[in-house]
């Protein structure tokens, strides 16, 4: 019987270690590539319809949107800061594992992240007040954010880093972005021109407190 | 020339290149939000200071390490200074997209006098952190590099702390004197101010932030 590698949830967050074999030297799996990818998106995108659907379903499916384009957004913004990071942790990983790499965190993320949509949505066809929303998705992105962690802790393990120090730092700057992103893409808790959330540049902690009055 | 200086000369010389082109990239985000000419002054500007004050405080540094008794040869230190230098640049470059998001999505383009000072300020601090926390990876990272080569009995602490305040002088002085680099919304682009050379960042640490701190005023 043909030994095909399968990739799954199950994998990534039981042994994300095993996951990132690719990082031993061995040919890069372009199935795991889609697989992170898709997870990440996924999950991204099923947590913003959560926070969406406190208005409705038009924008519960546009938040949907805007949050998978954050995500891929602040990978993006963030993968040169991954690099350097990185190799000032001892990678000598190449850029496009390390990407790869990056990939397995934020699709770790993506996992939680859909694991507590659920939950979310749940809360947010059930109560009128935003500010409620506000913290509780903050809580549990932060939440996933925790978890997010691991495939760093498993990448220092398995001496594909010296230390996590530098990795820890790019996921909390990934974080920032993705939620400075969030605030350029608002309004996420009310329709498209809806006065309560005016556009305009604005920084995100300020937006968060605004949010949260 | 021998092949050794040919060696040591070439790689100095990319190492420069590299700071010099990575401080003008992260210069040019410095001072994004307010012009696309104050953008260009400051992306010419920030590789004088950054390579400026390497090449001042080399000689400082090399004394320093032959009082502490760290044996290193010239060159040797000119290496070790550019190469913190180097990793500072490379984590500016890495963090240059992310600040200019920032610049971008962020800050203000008008408003109010107080409400562009406020931003002023906001970005000065950001700015100071990341430049701050770019320059302790690089030291660290060179910290690491020499416990391993310098002799036991060298008090390599001590040294690392003198490098370190003679980099935050010089870096500050030359700085000052190369000001506007963030750009104050309410003072007119200009690529040195006319007054540059008339005093240092001491003086107004000690005639302006001091008073003001003790008095709650506001600074001119």
């Amino acid at each position: 019987m043909n030994n095909v590698k399968t990739f799954g949830p199950g994998e990534l967050l039981r042994a994300p270690d095993e996951i990132m074999d690719f990082a031993d030297g061995k040919a890069l799996d372009w199935r795991l590539v889609v697989f992170l990818a898709t997870a990440t998106a996924t999950g991204c995108a099923l947590f913003g319809f959560a926070v969406g659907s406190f208005v409705d379903l038009k924008v519960a499916a546009l938040d949907a949107a805007k949050m998978a384009g954050v995500a891929a957004f602040s990978f993006g913004l963030c993968f040169p800061s991954l690099y350097v990071f990185a190799a000032i942790s001892g990678s000598k990983l190449s850029a496009a594992r390390l990407a790869v790499l990056g990939l397995v965190c934020t699709a770790t993320l993506g996992c939680l992240l859909a694991a507590l949509s659920p939950i979310l949505w749940l809360f947010s066809v059930s109560t009128e007040k935003p500010a409620f929303i506000v913290i509780l998705s903050c809580i549990l992105a932060t939440l996933s954010f925790v978890f997010a962690v691991r495939p760093i802790i498993a990448a220092a393990q398995k001496k594909i880093v010296a230390n996590s120090s530098g990795l820890n730092v790019w996921l909390a700057v990934f974080a920032v972005i993705a939620l400075q992103a969030v605030t350029l893409v608002r309004p996420m808790l009310a329709p498209l021109g809806s006065e309560r959330d005016p556009p305009g540049k604005r920084f995100f902690l300020e937006h968060f407190i605004r949010s949260i009055r | 020339m021998t092949t050794e200086n040919k060696e040591f000369y070439g790689h100095l010389a990319r190492r420069i290149l590299f700071v010099a082109a990575a401080s003008g990239v992260y210069g040019a985000v410095l001072a994004a939000w307010r012009s696309p000419l104050m953008a260009a002054y400051v992306a010419a500007k920030l590789p004088f200071v950054f390579v400026g004050t390497t090449a001042i405080v080399s000689f400082f540094c090399w004394m320093v390490g032959l009082a502490v008794g760290a044996g290193l040869r010239y060159r040797e230190v000119l290496e070790a200074v550019f190469f913190a230098m180097s990793v500072a640049g490379a984590i500016l470059l890495a963090m240059a997209p992310i600040v200019l998001f920032f610049v971008f999505s962020a800050a203000p383009d008008s408003g109010s006098r107080e409400t562009m000072r406020l931003a002023h300020s906001a970005m000065m601090l950001a700015h100071v952190v990341v430049m701050g926390g770019a320059g302790t990876v690089g030291v660290t990272l060179l910290f690491q590099i020499l416990r391993r080569r310098v002799p036991a009995e060298c008090r390599l602490v001590l040294m690392m702390c003198l490098w370190l305040a003679a980099f935050a002088v010089v870096g500050c002085q030359l700085g000052w004197i190369m000001r506007p680099l963030v750009g104050s919304p309410n003072i007119p682009a200009e690529l040195i101010r006319a007054d540059a050379l008339e005093s240092n960042f001491l003086e107004s640490i000690f005639t302006q932030i001091i008073p003001h701190l003790i008095n709650g005023g506001t600074i001119k």
